[in-house]
């Protein structure tokens, strides 16, 4: 369980000459391992991902995927390593979920291939392990926040991945949906899936249970746990807010909760 | 969404009712029996009971006609499709991305100084080309990819072409030239000959084969350029390819017909209305819509008096409310 | 801010379509235009308007000519007027016949044609107009125009008036003023007349000697050719220009000559009144059994395309150049001598005693004061230039 997936070595990533958006990062992934990058917004988090995803290339610094470098893995072998949920969809036609998540599909087929049975029974398969298959007909378009995500997990599960990255997976959905889909991705880490994900609650990165990432302001990267990075003067610093990490014995865990307003 | 399954097939069909009436139809009167003896009189030994005129009417004259409308109906549609496609925007179409402006200038310079047909083609490519290139490059200069921003620059760019050809008309010989080049820009069949067809032809089938082949891989690109390339797609590759073949597709058109408006536009978002919007369905649909659209509209075109009509006009007036209506029962969002 | 968004965006492509249709819709009405570019120098203008302004004015004093145009309208222009300006393609070569060229200022640049220039050099060194239609006003007032020659354009007719700039109507741009036989030979009369009370003088007798030549032509014509029965006339298709397929339809010059000549003019069947484009089919349906080709110089273009193969004319090898001289013969003048031409070339038995070469000869001595070498004449029937090209 513990064979290295990524390593990401005093990476840094500035557009032209300007400041660097972020600077050192040093991190590695293992199989079955959950990386929860938090950090204030517009910090480069979502920059960092869309580096390790191959769209934007770092100014400096090494990336290795699966020991090989990063940047000269062909684009068709990288996204069968790393399926990549960014954080806005682009919807413009009323593609049905059942082609949507067949796109995933696409490091696997040939120039002028579409996909075949074989994909679609696949695609099928998926979609019912994930109770989706009452969606399928439906335009991906219409589908509610909740559903959209797990369409697109969907998508990238298809694609057969090693390393699932999601930019902000649970933003912008109501709070059921939100621990739905963070017990998903739990779920996909204990299948030895390798998961980094953004958020902007530290409370999420406790629930997974993961390795946490820091991002500051100023683009600093520092890589630890729980214990070593979500307390309470380092919360302040990164929220400028005074948020306590306690264990809730109802709960059972321990939860970032911030204090009386 | 409901799927409609046997849309393509009943295309087809129609493509070919069409066909036959368009073969039928016209202001020189023939006979079914006449039409028909006529076609198989080149496969089969069968005494000559009809005139010269007829048999020309039939091989020189509606043939080739009908096959131009075919192939020029299927490849704006085609080309529409696909640039909607990659440019992940329902508003565009040959025309508003300037294509149709640019290739038109293109054919014109070459018409102008006398150049022959094969020049008119190449430079009518290149018009197009560099039209499409010039309304891609202005929403980068302003870092702003939005619908909007590129339906803007193909204005610019297709308002700039247009008046190039207005100065190209202005220039023009009225007897011989201005009369070709006005054609050139209303969009006519009226001089197509079977070896016009049989010049734009190959260059058509191939690019409509690649693009069929990678019909399915436009949706990727339709999805967005992020998500693309985390599927492993070589997005440049492909979108310039498909740019490419689009473009033929539409300067070929224009070297035959002249441009043929609201084809491009209309025919996709009819597709989509069939199918879906899942390219694999919506490219083949299109080709063959497209088709059937022009080759009613030219037989219209034909037969509404002894005068032509432009085709611009007819599909203007068929294609503009016909748009409206459609996205009014899209009720889509733009 | 969506709904804004959208409407704005389908405005976008309204207005895109709409303007491209707007301008190839006006390049369509505006009238035709030549490949020949502007030679039209400031220093020249000005040269010219006070070199005459002095003279003018003197000369006004002398008082005025009564007019009445094409359309009835009286109008007066002051008499021995100079720098009067051409605005219609056939006026140039009626200013050649009244013998009035050294009093112009101006023409439209379809006037200037080799024939022209060759007889008349100087005609170069007119301002030239763009336009028939949408003349540069202010040129025409640089030039003190003593009158305009012009077609029944409304806007610029009312932008003349405005001006009190005088003109007289010789041409018509919209509704024909005639729709018969006997109407369009009088309008035939009535333009040359027109323009020669305008200018006044020697004009009024040289109009008179042309209608009298044209008169006595059509009665030549018209003795040999009015006893032919429906049967007897060919039919008859005048090719204008592009690829064959633009025509002068009913009410035009060549629909009237030709029936003058002999023949049944096919295409007096169209809606329209002067261009038209027809369909192939259309010109299969009629068969024609002559074609004219008018303002193209090479018969091929109908000989060699298969389309055209099985009409009667080409099956046949009946298909005839148009001769060209100083203005088009099927619009102007000239179209007198087309006349004969067809006649000639539709029932060569009735006419053989016409001989072509002599009526062009004759016909630039007496009213061109210009001798045709015979290779000129050649050139002129092959519908070329002076230097055979």
């Amino acid at each position: 369980m513990d064979e290295l997936l990524l390593e990401v070595t005093q990476a840094s990533f500035s557009y032209g000459k300007e400041e660097p958006i972020f600077q050192n990062v040093d991190l590695t992934l293992k199989k079955g391992e959950i990386l929860t990058i938090l950090g204030p917004n517009g910090a480069g988090k979502s920059t960092l991902l869309s580096c390790i995803s191959g769209f934007h290339k770092v100014s400096h610094g090494i990336l290795r995927i699966g020991g090989q470098d990063l940047y000269k893995t062909a684009p068709k072998q990288l996204a069968r390593q790393i399926g990549f949920v960014p954080q806005n969809q682009i919807k413009t036609y009323e593609f049905s979920v059942r082609e949507y998540i067949a796109m995933g599909r696409a490091p696997y087929l040939r120039f002028g291939q579409s996909p075949s049975k074989a994909d679609y029974q696949m695609v099928d398969e998926v979609m019912e392990q994930m109770n989706l298959l009452p969606l399928a007909e439906k335009s991906y378009t219409k589908l509610s926040g909740g559903e959209c995500q797990q369409v697109l997990i969907a998508r990238v599960l298809v694609q057969q991945p090693q390393i699932i990255m999601l930019d902000e997976p649970v933003n912008h959905l109501d709070y059921g949906n939100q621990l739905k889909i963070l017990r998903l991705l739990k779920q996909l880490s204990a299948r030895s899936f390798g998961i980094i994900l953004t958020s902007h609650m530290p409370d999420h990165a406790l629930l997974l249970e993961g390795t946490i990432g820091i991002m500051d302001r100023e683009g600093n990267f520092t890589l630890g746990t729980a214990k070593t990075l979500l307390h309470e003067e380092q919360l302040q610093t990164l929220y400028g807010e005074k948020i306590c990490r306690t264990y809730v014995e109802q709960a059972k865990r321990e939860a970032c909760i911030p204090y009386p307003l | 969404m409901q799927k409609k399954k046997g849309v393509l097939g009943v295309l087809i069909l129609l493509c070919l009712i069409l066909f036959c009436a368009g073969m039928c139809c016209g202001r020189f009167q023939i006979t079914f029996g006449e039409l028909a003896a006529v076609l198989a009189s080149r496969f089969i030994d069968i005494p000559v009971t009809w005139s010269q005129n007829v048999d020309n009417v039939v091989w020189a004259v509606r043939l080739p006609r009908l096959g131009g409308a075919f192939f020029v109906g299927a490849s704006l549609a085609l080309s529409g499709t696909v640039y909607q496609g990659i440019f992940q925007n329902p508003l565009v179409s040959p025309d508003l991305l300037g294509v149709s402006a640019g290739a038109c200038v293109g054919a014109s310079l070459a018409i102008l100084n006398g150049w022959p047909g094969t020049v008119i083609q190449i430079l009518a490519l290149a018009g197009g080309l560099v039209a499409v290139a010039l309304t891609n490059v202005i929403p980068h200069l302003f870092r702003n990819k939005s619908n909007l921003m590129l339906v803007l620059a193909g204005i610019i760019v297709s308002g700039f072409f247009t008046s190039a050809q207005g100065l190209l008309k202005y220039l023009a010989d009225p007897d011989t030239q201005l009369a070709l080049i006005t054609f050139w820009t209303m969009g006519s069949l009226a001089k197509v000959s079977a070896s016009d067809v049989l010049m734009i032809m190959p260059g058509m089938l191939v690019c409509m084969g690649i693009l069929i082949c990678l019909r399915w891989r436009i949706n990727l690109l339709a999805i967005g350029e992020v998500e693309a390339h985390s599927l492993g797609v070589n997005i440049t590759a492909l979108r310039g390819i498909c740019i490419v073949c689009a473009t033929v597709l539409t300067a070929s058109s224009i070297c035959i017909a002249g441009s043929v408006g609201w084809i491009g536009l209309v025919i996709p978002h009819l597709g989509r209305l069939l199918v879906g919007s899942d390219n694999k369905r919506l490219v083949p649909v299109s080709i063959f819509l497209g088709a059937s659209f022009l080759m009613l509209i030219d037989t219209f075109a034909r037969n509404l008096s002894g005068t032509e009509v432009p085709l611009s006009i007819l599909t203007g007036f068929i294609g503009a409310p016909a748009f409206l209506g459609l996205l009014l029962r899209q009720k889509r969002e733009i | 801010m969506k709904k804004k968004t959208a409407s704005l965006m389908l405005a976008c492509v309204l207005a895109v379509n709409f303007t491209a249709l707007g301008i190839t819709a006006f390049a369509e009405t505006t009238e035709q235009m030549s490949e020949q570019t502007t030679e039209q120098t400031t220093e020249q203008t000005t040269e010219q308007t006070t070199e005459q302004t002095t003279e003018q004015t003197t000369e006004q004093a002398g008082g005025m000519n009564q007019v009445t145009d094409v359309t009835g309208r009286e109008a007066e222009v002051p008499a021995n007027a100079q720098n009067v300006v051409l605005l219609p393609g056939p006026a140039y070569e009626k200013a050649m016949i009244l013998g009035v060229t050294d009093r112009l200022g101006g023409i439209t640049k379809f006037c200037n044609t080799e024939w022209a220039s060759l007889i008349h050099p100087e005609i170069n060194d007119l301002v030239v107009f763009d336009s028939s239609s949408t003349p540069n006003i202010e040129d025409i007032m640089n030039l003190n125009a003593g009158f305009v020659i012009c077609h029944d354009y409304q806007e610029l007719d009312e932008q003349l008036d405005e001006l009190s700039i005088p003109y007289v109507i010789t041409q018509c741009s919209g509704e024909l003023p005639y729709s018969d036989l006997e109407g369009f030979l009088a309008f035939q009369e009535t333009e040359i007349n027109a323009m020669a009370e305008a200018f006044g003088g020697d004009a009024l007798d040289r109009a008179k000697a042309w209608c009298d030549y044209f008169e006595e032509k059509v009665a030549y014509v018209r003795e040999k050719t009015d006893s032919l029965t429906d049967e007897e006339r060919p039919r008859v298709y005048y090719a204008r220009s592009d690829e064959g397929l633009v025509t002068f339809s009913k009410n035009s010059y060549p629909h009237y000559l030709v029936e003058l000549a002999g023949g049944n003019y096919v295409a007096k069947a169209t809606p329209e009144e002067m261009n038209s484009t027809l369909t192939i089919e259309q010109i299969m349906e009629w068969d024609p059994e002559i074609i004219f080709m008018g303002r193209m110089d090479d018969t091929g273009i109908v000989l060699e395309n298969e389309a055209w193969s099985g009409i009667t004319a080409v099956a046949q090898k009946q298909v005839y150049l148009c001769p060209s001289g100083v203005f088009n013969w099927d619009y102007s003048g000239e179209s007198v001598l087309l006349m004969l031409y067809l006649a000639k070339n539709i029932h060569p038995d009735l006419f053989a005693d016409l001989n072509m070469e002599e009526e062009i000869k004759n016909y630039y001595q007496t009213f061109y004061d210009y001798e045709l070498s015979d290779e000129n004449v050649q050139n002129i029937l092959n519908h070329m230039g002076p230097s055979a090209q």
